[in-house]
């Protein structure tokens, strides 16, 4: 292979089209097919179900239902909510009631389509605010508190309430869930799953099996997507594939088609949510009170460590002294939402920057200029009690400042707009303050098995699930370095139980972070024993220059080569290699790495959640066409904190990839239940994301000097969810310039925070609907 | 029986006609580079190259590649044609890699990779098309039919780029441009192969006896039928090369436009006859769905399938447009003409018999009474949706007239999304019809001012929109409105209506 190819390896696979996800696996010759039979109506008790047509198409027809679990139909991970197949009772709209098999997909599929279940209806919930009203709770509301803000506010000059509401947003994995599963030698259960979790698959499969853990083996391998979605639901198909094989004793491939994966499956929870913010008379705020409404869906799943994620970023990248913010966990008859990439962030960040637009609108002032007097600073204190230590907030927004002159670009826009009669231009900056580390503590771990075979070639397993992210590539990069050899010898393998156990799925930007370090642990180990070997041969070898005999301190491995007190000697790698092995020397080792420093008090909401914090701005400008009601992005500076970059090809993609997301997530990704709790955009040609056409041209990204950050591999810092939260700086550059194009109007203080602001709305906001007056109240003594 | 090219080798299937392309590339033939995303050319992941070889007037044969879904695609449609996957383009490179992608690699654009074959093969087909520009702008559109989630699309972006500084100035002809991509093994060998070893096919007659489908391009059909029964063998119309032709018929009275029912989209819009006579009309290309989706669609079928936001069904209205519907068993049968907006019954019904199918649409090109312009149809056509690329419409609309001597005629406003069927105004259209277009004067401005007032307020009353997962009723009540004036600020730039309209 030539180095062009080495070095892109799995990048090439993907391009040839030679990479096998779950749909492309080899198929047996006895595999079955499974197809699901979903329910039709948000919630209701199933009397009678009907499968004999079904039953009768094929011989090779099975259908599978909650009886036929042999172990415990449940696999919810935080609560045990979660039933594989329904007994009695559906609870949203697309819900699996029935794992139905064939001898190929299509008959599976027409076999599904014979069933039919029916049931009388149950009264069905859709509105967060509907069933916080109802007691409908997935579990007890959560708050944190710092001070006492309801006193604070008496003292403000300006106080400013209002309503944020932010829709769901379908992940859109190319690649939809799916899994394989067989049954091995010994009554072993083999699963290979498009999961970022392999161990959550495999407690689920165990359990709805009622097996040891021992006896499921789970590999992910390359996933065609994940961003959340896979994180915990994917347990759900790897463990119907698992029972149709365990059952049938026949392998089975379970591969959802794009309805049935939009209808069935989780998305980015919709948020309904009150703001109270107050502030000086010279915009420093004093306090700040929220109340988030989560609409979790039917079933508990990651709702808590989201609400978590959405609490501990309720300030965003400000200082507020005096914080109350309570959330809610209200449980609505919808498929249960989940992760996805920013993980309950996105949703707090909302709210905070529309209580900032909200009061810059009120204080009639920039809101550049509010935001960044009370942006985050070195030592400051979260509200839960966090120190921030290595802040580079204001850092990343005095940077974009001065890159993108923003008192420039605000002129400009300014002559632009009194230009244009038509067209509106408008701008808006967002910084960032994002938490790294999972926010649920036990799940900061890792573990790494690496192999040093031989001919010197090393191959590493981690946790750390591919799906795009390029995870593999910084390992391979991360392990490279630490032994001291070239990356293009080290094999970064496929993800299996097999290899590392006890895992946490690949998720809350962590992977490279917590499974690097794992991987730079082992491969430590090896080199320790390494340098022990090559100090025994080169002390044979070379002459006592009067400096005593070379011990390991004087022996550096590096590029494959082997140093001796900084001079490179004739040892190679290869030789090295052999002769440890001669020496029967273990070339094999384990890392584990717990992320240390963390502890957060759930009693008081006290703690430090995070290993460190990752810190950016940007700025996105935006054009209204007033006639048409719609708009394009212009363009998007950005300013990011990645602090070391292990590869910046990899690092920029994510950030890229990101703000695509986070734009969508703003603008036009329209997530629609109907009346009836039936998700109405279940197509691709109903649920629009962004395109290449939807994309700015011009999108700038500038990354921060190098900084220190001790608990990553060699000071990086994680990457994939940060910069979503950028895409809400398109959503208040539109909202800037439709009140440009509504003249004195626009300049009246009044909420538009409803996401995403798809043209209709835009639409609408100019005829004079849609936006409300906020609620102001303004101290003229204290002015 | 199917023969066709795929790959590097003629092959054979018995298959049924009917069964989706998808299918039979990754089910029947192993290859599992073609991957299969969302089964309604949504999202791309699923393109494959298609080179089909076709008679031109001239009489010389021409052999032209284009990416298509091939989720969409019917299996009979590659009757005689050469159908690259990816693996095609894998096997004829030396390296296993073709520059595109190389370029995809130097670039990181493939971070999941399952979008990535697709991308790949949408910009081939790109470099592979003489007739369309190799600028950026060029290569975003060759792939507004494609979705990646990862990248955000800007090292996607930035591998057009390189493309485009590669093979920015390969020959303009086919056939050299053919050779000159294979010598760069951008295309495999096997193209040039296929060209020596085949001929156009010749025209066959519909020779079906009572289809139970008629297909166009399938663009609508396999959306609303992505798992056809296995034995599904409709009459594919995009198969027959019969049904595509562009012909301008012309007197001293006026002109018509002969417009083949399964003329595809692409080929309509690129057509230089269309260009010619008229020339308001290619811009609006990329507003209709994508050009995997516009390789494939017929512009039969986008009027049979009824849809009320139809684009194609849009301008042709205002085009006033008619068809000539015959029974496709006899084809010598005299043909029933009909205009189009008569032929949209209800929602998604159709003033179509079992059996008959639209063969021809006849699209009048009214000369202006002046005789000064030839062809002096001025038409506008405006779409709200949330993309500017591969969306539907939440309303569309298009208004065509003739200005001669400062006369409006020949007016005709339609629009889609508003009512069970896609629609002309009739009585918006009559406001305009005969009215007096003087752009010079200050007055003159004014009462254009008022007259696109006057038509968009009709427009607005002449409507009944539902509220739907694409807008509200509202919202599409207002937006049509808007649509009629923005159509004004198009077709008459030099009255300077922003002035009067938006003070």
């Amino acid at each position: 292979m030539n180095a062009f190819l080495q070095q892109h390896r799995d990048a090439a696979s993907n391009v040839q089209g030679t990479t096998r996800y779950i749909d492309d696996l080899p198929e047996p010759k006895d595999c079955l097919h499974a197809a699901l039979v979903l329910s039709t109506s948000a919630h209701g008790r199933i009397s009678s179900i009907d499968d004999q047509a079904a039953r009768t198409l094929d011989p090779s027809v099975r259908i599978l239902r909650a009886a036929d679990v042999p172990g415990v139909n449940q696999i919810g991970v935080s609560k045990a909510d979660e039933p594989l197949l329904p007994e009695n009772e559906w609870e949203y709209w697309g819900q699996p009631l029935l794992l139905v098999l064939a001898s190929s997909r299509s008959l599976a599929r027409k076999a599904a389509a014979l069933v039919t279940v029916q049931g009388g209806p149950l009264p069905a919930v859709f509105d967060p605010r509907e069933a916080a009203a109802r007691k409908e709770f997935i579990l007890p509301s959560r708050t944190i508190r710092k001070g006492e803000p309801e006193k604070a506010f008496a003292r403000c000059a300006y106080v400013v309430t209002g309503r944020v509401d932010s829709a769901g947003q379908e992940h859109l994995y190319l690649e939809t869930q799916g899994a394989y599963a067989e049954l091995r030698d010994g009554g072993k259960v083999f699963i290979i799953a498009s999961t970022q979790g392999p161990t959550v698959v495999q407690k689920a499969a165990a359990q709805a099996l009622g097996l040891c853990m021992s006896m499921v083996e789970v590999e992910a391998r390359r996933l065609g997507g994940g961003f959340g979605g896979k994180e915990d639901q994917a347990a759900y198909w790897g463990a119907l594939a698992a029972l149709g094989a365990f059952v049938t004793g026949k392998p089975v491939k379970l591969y959802l088609d794009r309805k049935t994966d939009m209808r069935a499956t989780g998305k980015r929870h919709p948020y309904s949510s009150d703001f109270r913010i107050g502030a000086d008379a010279s915009g420093t705020l004093l306090a700040f009170e929220a109340d988030y409404y989560q609409s979790s869906g039917v079933s508990c799943d990651l709702s808590p460590a989201i609400l978590s994620r959405t609490l501990f970023h309720a300030t965003g990248a400000y200082k507020v002294p005096q914080v109350r913010v309570s959330g809610y966990m209200c449980r609505t008859n919808l498929p249960s939402f989940t992760a996805f990439r920013g993980f309950g962030a996105p949703q707090g960040f909302f709210v905070i920057e529309s209580a900032m637009d909200a009061l810059a609108q009120v204080m009639g002032i920039d809101p550049v200029a509010l935001r960044f007097r009370n942006l985050y600073r070195e030592g400051d204190e979260t509200h839960f009690g966090m120190p921030l230590v290595r802040c580079r907030a204001e850092e990343a927004f005095a940077r974009l400042r001065d890159k993108t002159d923003l008192a420039a670009q605000r002129r400009t826009i300014a002559a632009f707009n009194s230009a244009h009669r038509r067209h509106k231009r408008g701008m808006a900056v967002i910084p960032v303050c994002f938490g790294i580390s999972f926010t649920k503590l036990p799940m900061n771990l890792a573990g790494a098995l690496v192999h040093v075979y031989q001919d010197g070639s090393v191959l590493v397993s981690t946790g750390a699930v591919e799906m795009g992210q390029q995870v593999a590539r910084k390992i391979a990069i991360i392990a490279a370095a630490a032994l001291g050899v070239n990356a293009d010898i080290i094999k970064v393998e496929r993800t299996s139980t097999l290899t590392v156990a006890n895992t946490v799925p690949t998720a809350a930007s962590t992977g490279a972070d917590l499974n690097g370090m794992a991987a730079y642990t082992a491969c430590g180990e090896i080199k320790a024993r390494l340098v022990a070997k090559a100090a025994q041969l080169l002390g044979e070898t070379m002459p006592d220059m009067g400096t005593g005999p070379i011990d390991s301190h004087d022996i550096d491995i590096r590029d494959g080569l082997i140093f001796a007190r900084g001079k490179a000697t004739s040892l190679t790698w290869k030789a090295l290699i052999a002769a440890a092995q001669d020496a029967r020397i273990d070339l094999s080792a384990h890392g584990f790495y717990a992320t240390p420093g963390l502890f957060y008090d759930m009693q008081k909401e006290r703690g430090t959640p995070f290993a460190y914090h990752v810190y950016g701005a940007a700025l996105v400008t935006a054009t209204v066409d007033t006639l048409r009601g719609d708009y394009t992005i212009d363009a998007v500076d950005i300013v990011h904190d990645i602090g070391r970059s292990i590869d910046t090809a990899v690092d920029i993609g994510q950030i890229e990839g990101a703000l695509a997301q986070g734009l969508g997530w703003s603008l036009i990704e329209e997530l629609k239940f109907g009346d009836e709790g039936r998700l109405v955009s279940d197509t691709l040609s109903t649920y629009k994301v962004p395109d290449a056409s939807f994309m700015p041209q011009d999108i700038s990204i500038e990354l921060l000097p190098e900084g220190i950050n001790p608990s990553t591999p060699f000071n990086s810092k994680a990457v994939g969810e940060p910069p979503l939260i950028y895409g809400i700086a398109g959503y208040f550059a539109v909202l800037d310039a439709l009140r440009a194009a509504c003249g004195a109007a626009g300049q009246r203080p009044q909420a538009l925070y409803d996401l995403p602001l798809t043209p209709e709305k835009v639409s609408d906001y100019l005829a004079g609907a849609r936006a409300t007056p906020l609620s102001v109240q303004v101290r003229k003594e204290l002015l | 029986m199917i023969e066709f090219w795929l790959n590097d080798r003629p092959i054979r299937t018995d298959r049924a006609s009917g069964t989706p392309l998808v299918d039979f590339v990754r089910q029947d033939q192993g290859l599992l580079g073609t991957k299969e995303g969302c089964r309604e050319g949504d999202c791309g992941a699923c393109a494959v190259l298609v080179g089909e070889k076709e008679t031109l007037p001239s009489a010389q044969a021409l052999l032209a590649y284009r990416a298509m879904p091939s989720c969409m695609l019917a299996l009979g449609a590659l009757q005689s044609c050469h159908l690259i996957t990816i693996e095609g383009l894998v096997s004829g490179a030396p390296d296993g890699l073709s520059p595109v992608m190389r370029a995809f690699l130097e670039e990181n654009a493939s971070q999941c990779g399952f979008c990535s074959p697709g991308f790949v093969l949408a910009l081939t087909a790109w470099l592979a098309n003489p007739q369309v520009p190799h600028d950026m702008a060029g290569a975003m559109t060759a792939i507004d039919g494609n979705l990646c989630r990862c990248t955000g699309y800007g090292a996607i972006r930035r591998a057009a780029a390189r493309l485009i500084d590669e093979f920015g100035s390969l020959p303009r002809e086919g056939k050299e441009r053919l050779a000159a991509l294979v010598q760069a093994h951008v295309l495999p060998p096997s193209v040039l192969m296929f060209d020596e070893a085949t001929k156009p096919p010749a025209a066959s007659p519909l020779d079906c006896l009572r289809p139970p489908v008629i297909v166009g391009g399938g663009t609508d059909f396999y959306v609303r039928t992505p798992y056809p029964e296995q034995e599904f063998s409709p009459l594919l119309l995009h198969a027959k090369p019969a049904y595509r032709g562009l012909v301008l018929h012309e007197d001293k009275e006026g002109a018509c436009l002969e417009l083949g029912a399964s003329l595809r989209v692409s080929d309509f819009f690129a057509s230089d006859t269309l260009r010619r006579v008229l020339p308001d009309l290619p811009q609006y290309e990329t507003a209709f769905a994508s050009t995997l989706i516009r390789n494939l669609a017929t512009l039969g079928g986008n009027i049979v399938n009824a849809s009320p936001v139809g684009d194609i069904s849009a301008i042709l209205l205002a085009l006033d447009a008619s068809l000539e519907i015959v029974p496709v068993a006899q084809e010598e049968a005299c043909p029933r003409i009909l205009p189009l907006h008569a032929f949209f019954l209800g929602y998604k019904k159709v003033d179509l018999a079992p059996g008959e199918a639209v063969r021809r649409i006849f699209v009048p090109l009214p000369q202006a009474a002046s005789h000064k312009a030839r062809h002096s149809v001025r038409i506008s056509f405006e779409k709200a949706a949330k993309r500017k690329t591969l969306d539907i419409a939440a309303v569309n609309s298009a208004l065509a007239c003739t200005l001669a001597d400062g006369v409006l005629r020949h007016v005709h406003v339609s629009a889609g999304g508003v009512a069970a069927t896609p629609l002309v105004l009739h009585r918006a259209s009559a406001l305009m019809e005969g009215k007096t277009v003087d752009t010079a004067s200050a007055a003159g401005k004014k009462a254009l001012a008022d007259l696109a007032r006057a038509v968009a307020a009709q427009a607005e009353a002449e409507i009944s929109p539902i509220s739907d997962v694409r807008g509200s009723k509202e919202y599409r009540r207002r937006i049509t409105g808007r649509l009629v004036l923005a159509h004004f600020l198009r077709l008459f730039p030099e009255a300077g209506l922003d002035e009067e309209l938006f003070p």
